[in-house]
């Protein structure tokens, strides 16, 4: 059986930051099913565990949130990008590329690449 | 820039008390009923749909201890917590408590004696020429043990008549006030001398000079300190440049001549002066021709020659 991958620490922040990016203000469950949905039930992530991140990004300054009612006519906290988080979250990526694009190249070298 | 804005937001919570428990409880509450409905609407059983929601979501109390430890800061409540418990502890055993509590008085208590002591005594002795020609008078016998014994008449009269010492001078321990320079204000406390004190002892000045016998002529006639070492580094920064610059002692305005010796710190065994002045600027007029109080400790140096016991009679 295919085992899910455990979520790497830092990286669900990362995951946040862009879903806020491209769907805009949303609330807590509706991140944790977008989450879901991209990675393709790749990542084993417990829904709560999304919480305390969220606080954390507030506290930095990256999110800003505030009670709003659900499509569904529920009172949910709503989470939207601050300009500060869309800058953090440039930054953040273009050290994912980075870091993305260094381990790839050590995969790609051959032992007759280094002759 | 992040951190600091973490940070604060955390500082301020914690200082607030502010927990975000409600906040939290809320949302899950959101949360579980939205995944519920979602649930049963993709056709699962009520009390499954539920069920399936909660193990989706995770452990509500991992989840909150995370959330709580992120809005405050954990290191300090925790912190806090432990003093809380420690002093319900001591209060309930009072007995031992108090034991404790004594034990560390008195040990404490005993050290700083026992070093006061060694420094004063052993380290620091007074360090002024031919120490062992030089001793208190104390003329009468009610004088034993004490530190102020002589009216500034009859110090005045001693002077005079004396002829078994080569020199008699007196200070008065108890000066003290706000001590004014520029903009700074400190308490201190010091000594008034008379003016032959410093060459009675034969101390020399690290800088500038002492106030001397020829400086006084009467009440208020003297408006100048010397400053100790130690007041000199703390509060002057071991400038040179303070001789000559003027300072108020309460409302007085005295003139600073120079600095003692690190190794001179005063007649007395255990209160070291910050300062010393003049007796005439010290007392007023009226007081230094009052015969019934005694505000001086006299002491003198012996003429060569004279035995203590000839200088007794």
């Amino acid at each position: 059986m295919k085992q899910k991958k455990d979520v790497q620490q830092g990286t669900l922040a990362l995951m946040v930051l862009k879903t806020l990016e491209v769907l805009g203000p949303l609330h807590g469950y509706g991140i944790a099913r977008r989450i879901e949905q991209i990675s393709g039930d790749l990542l084993s992530v417990n829904q709560g565990t999304l919480y305390p991140v969220l606080l954390r990004l507030e506290q930095e300054g990256a999110v800003a949130s505030e009670w709003d009612s659900s499509e569904n006519n529920r009172r949910a906290r709503f989470y939207r990008l601050t300009r500060a988080g869309r800058k953090l979250l440039g930054a953040e990526k273009r050290d994912w590329e980075k870091t993305a694009a260094i381990i790839a190249r050590f995969f790609d070298v051959k032992a007759k690449d280094l002759a | 820039m992040r951190a600091l804005h973490r940070f604060f937001r955390r500082v301020l919570n914690f200082a607030s008390g502010r927990r975000g428990d409600e906040r939290l409880r809320e949302e899950i509450e959101s949360h579980l009923a939205t995944q519920t409905e979602e649930n049963i609407r993709a056709g699962m059983a009520p009390e499954e749909a539920g069920r399936n929601a909660r193990l989706k979501f995770g452990t509500v109390q991992a989840v909150r201890q995370d959330y709580h430890a992120e809005t405050g800061l954990p290191f300090l409540e925790d912190l806090l917590l432990d003093i809380r418990y420690a002093l319900r502890g001591l209060w309930k055993s009072p007995a031992f408590t108090l034991v404790a509590t004594l034990t560390l008085m008195v040990g404490i208590g005993a050290n700083v004696l026992v070093f006061g002591v060694v420094n004063a005594v052993l380290l620091r002795p007074l360090d002024v020429s031919e120490p062992q020609n030089i001793y208190e008078l104390r003329l009468k016998p009610w004088t034993a043990w004490k530190l102020l014994t002589t009216s500034y008449p009859a110090f005045e009269d001693y002077q005079r008549r004396n002829t078994t010492f080569s020199g008699l001078a007196g200070f008065d321990g108890y000066s003290g006030g706000r001590l004014r320079w520029g903009n700074a204000v400190k308490i201190v406390s010091g000594y008034s001398a008379t003016g032959n004190y410093f060459d009675l002892l034969g101390v020399q000045p690290t800088v500038g000079r002492f106030f001397r016998e020829a400086d006084v002529h009467g009440p208020n006639s003297a408006p100048y300190m010397v400053l100790s070492d130690s007041l000199w580094r703390s509060a002057f920064n071991a400038d040179p440049g303070v001789v000559g610059t003027t300072v108020r002692l309460g409302k007085d305005p005295f003139t600073v001549v120079g600095v003692a010796p690190p190794q001179f710190h005063g007649t007395e065994r255990f209160v070291w002066p910050d300062y010393w002045i003049p007796v005439v600027n010290h007392f007023n007029a009226e007081y230094l021709r009052d015969r019934t109080g005694h505000p001086l400790t006299v002491f003198g140096r012996l003429k060569p020659g004279v035995t203590p016991r000839a200088g007794r009679g």
